[in-house]
């Protein structure tokens, strides 16, 4: 484990400070912002009522149910879910590509190790880290639901579970980025690059109504919409995230074991 | 049983060439010299034999075992050093290489200090404030600092001012001294001179001999440079004698052979001044091999 516990401890700085971001600003948005939303209801109406359709839409916002915890909690979904994913990806990034970025791959490499075993442990590392962000996320998510619902029932469970399930899918985009790159300059531009472009992708998904386009939005896999429609998530896309996750680990695993690394 | 092995080791990159059925053994104990131009195949050997690249063809074994299917078996008792060495950022020498011990699974941390302070090592600076030099060091004591077997070195002295390099070859021959085996890259054959029992000389991905040190030193040869006051100097007077040029009064010649010989056909000529300097190795290689 001694791989997994080098790279747990490098990149545990940077989960603690995304973990408390991604936390406060869910802890600010249900505890400090939903309140006075609920209180300013009908200037909010009239507000929000004034923008185009397209725009609210693009920015997760539904007027018939933002007032609602449940509707309101989905909506700033949207946000902690796109700093999920760039933190997500960063991380994976940044355990994966650290050999190439530091030229270190034949310190790495020719230690008693075989290149499975280095996989494993650095993947382990990153759903460790990914683990160590949803502890207090969920926390506080599940606190929430029982300070304004009174109890958390199934569906809210879903729904709270939706970032750790989104971020297992974009720790399979960093892995696939650091493996099949040729050069990984920043694990951090690689974590914003891929997580802003996802976010595109479902402002493309919320604009367009198409049902297909939710295939090509990786925020929307594990979406809580679904699960305030129908009680579960979308069945067809998290099969395409399940498909997408082993699929690229896969194709990263056999590159990262079979690739020849230059001097 | 044989430190390494290896048998028509071809590695071809797409297209291009990298070895060429490259055959050669290193008996365990063994300092085993491997000599070549830059690109002549020495670094992709190595990096074939550590399984950091992978065989077209052929066969490479250490200590008897396959050096793919066993890579992870071989590495417990290798040691490598490679020409260039990188670490990670924002870590002390000593953190590296408490890292780098904590591979085998054993308590590196007295052996750690005293390779350190072989070369007088800070263990405390930061790798990326070091000079080359210094970063160089590390890579010595990495390689070193679990006691390996085998200690393969590819171009490891740059870096290294004379007086260090004296101290590595002294570390690396009592490794030796102690049993390991070492094979030892580089460009420069006065080291592999220094240092090594036998020679492989590469070139173009093909080895063109294997030699004993003693031979090789037998057959040296010496690019001789002289200049004449007057008269007319024939090197062809001499046996052994390769590459003549003659530029007005300077000639200049490779020579194999007894230099007793040299001197006093020398001796016969108003020469006004000499120099007998080691070839390189593209001359050594005009010289035997053309």
């Amino acid at each position: 484990m001694t791989i997994f516990r080098f790279e747990t401890r490098r990149q545990l700085r940077n989960t603690v400070t995304w973990t408390a971001v991604i936390v406060v600003v869910l802890w600010l948005m249900l505890y400090g912002f939903y309140p006075l939303v609920v209180n300013s209801r009908t200037a909010m109406e009239e507000m929000l009522a004034s923008f185009p359709p397209g725009v609210l839409a693009a920015f997760g916002i539904n007027l018939d149910d933002v007032f609602a915890f449940a509707g309101f909690s989905r909506m700033v979904y949207l946000y902690d879910a796109l700093l999920g994913a760039i933190m997500a990806t960063g991380t994976a990034a940044a355990i994966f590509a650290r050999e190439k970025q530091n030229k270190s791959s034949d310190f790495l490499l020719t230690k008693p190790l075989s290149r499975s075993e280095i996989f494993v442990q650095k993947l382990a590392a990153c759903l460790t880290l990914i683990g160590v962000l949803n502890i207090p996320y969920v926390a506080v998510y599940t606190a929430s639901y029982l300070h304004y619902t009174g109890s958390v029932t199934r569906p809210d469970l879903l729904t709270i579970l939706c970032l750790f399930l989104m971020q297992l899918v974009f720790v399979s985009f960093g892995i696939a980025a650091a493996v099949f790159m040729r050069r990984v300059r920043s694990s951090s531009a690689t974590g914003v690059s891929i997580g802003m472009f996802a976010f595109l992708l479902s402002m493309v998904y919320s604009l367009s109504e198409k049902d297909v386009f939710r295939f090509i939005s990786p925020l929307s896999y594990f979406n809580p919409d679904a699960v305030f429609k129908t009680g579960r998530y979308d069945m067809p896309s998290v099969a395409t995230a399940i498909v997408l996750m082993l699929g690229l680990t896969a194709a990263a695993y056999v590159r990262f074991t079979t690739a020849d690394v230059p001097a | 049983m044989n430190a390494v092995e290896t048998a028509n080791l071809k590695k071809y990159y797409g297209k291009s060439r990298g070895i060429e059925n490259v055959t050669f053994t290193i008996r365990e104990g063994e300092i085993f010299g491997f000599v070549g131009p830059n690109g002549a195949g020495k670094s992709t050997t190595i990096r074939t034999l550590l399984s950091l690249i992978h065989k077209t063809s052929g066969e490479a074994r250490i200590f008897g075992l396959d050096c793919e299917r066993d890579s992870r078996k071989i590495l417990r008792d290798v040691g490598y050093l490679p020409s260039e060495v990188f670490y990670y950022d924002n870590m002390q020498a000593i953190d590296l290489l408490a890292y780098s011990a904590s591979f085998y699974g054993r308590d590196c941390s007295a052996r750690i200090r005293e390779l350190a302070g072989t070369l007088k090592l800070d263990l405390n600076q930061r790798i990326e404030d070091m000079s080359l030099g210094n970063k160089k060091k590390v890579g010595i004591v990495q390689g070193l600092l679990h006691n390996p077997r085998l200690i393969i070195l590819d171009e490891p002295t740059s870096g290294l001012d004379p007086l260090m390099q004296r101290t590595f070859f002294d570390l690396i021959r009592d490794e030796n001294r102690k049993g390991a085996s070492v094979l030892f890259s580089s460009h420069i054959l006065s080291e592999v001179q220094r240092l090594c029992h036998r020679v492989a000389i590469i070139k173009e991905g093909f080895i063109v001999t294997i030699q004993d040190m003693a031979e090789l030193r037998d057959n040296a040869c010496k690019r001789v440079t002289l200049t004449l006051a007057h008269g007319i100097f024939d090197p062809a007077r001499l046996t052994g004698v390769a590459d003549i040029v003659r530029n007005g009064d300077e000639y200049s010649f490779l020579y194999r052979g007894d230099c007793g010989a040299l001197l006093h056909v020398l001796a016969d000529h108003d020469v006004t001044n000499v120099d007998i300097a080691e070839p390189t190795l593209e001359e050594i290689f005009l010289h035997y091999y053309v």
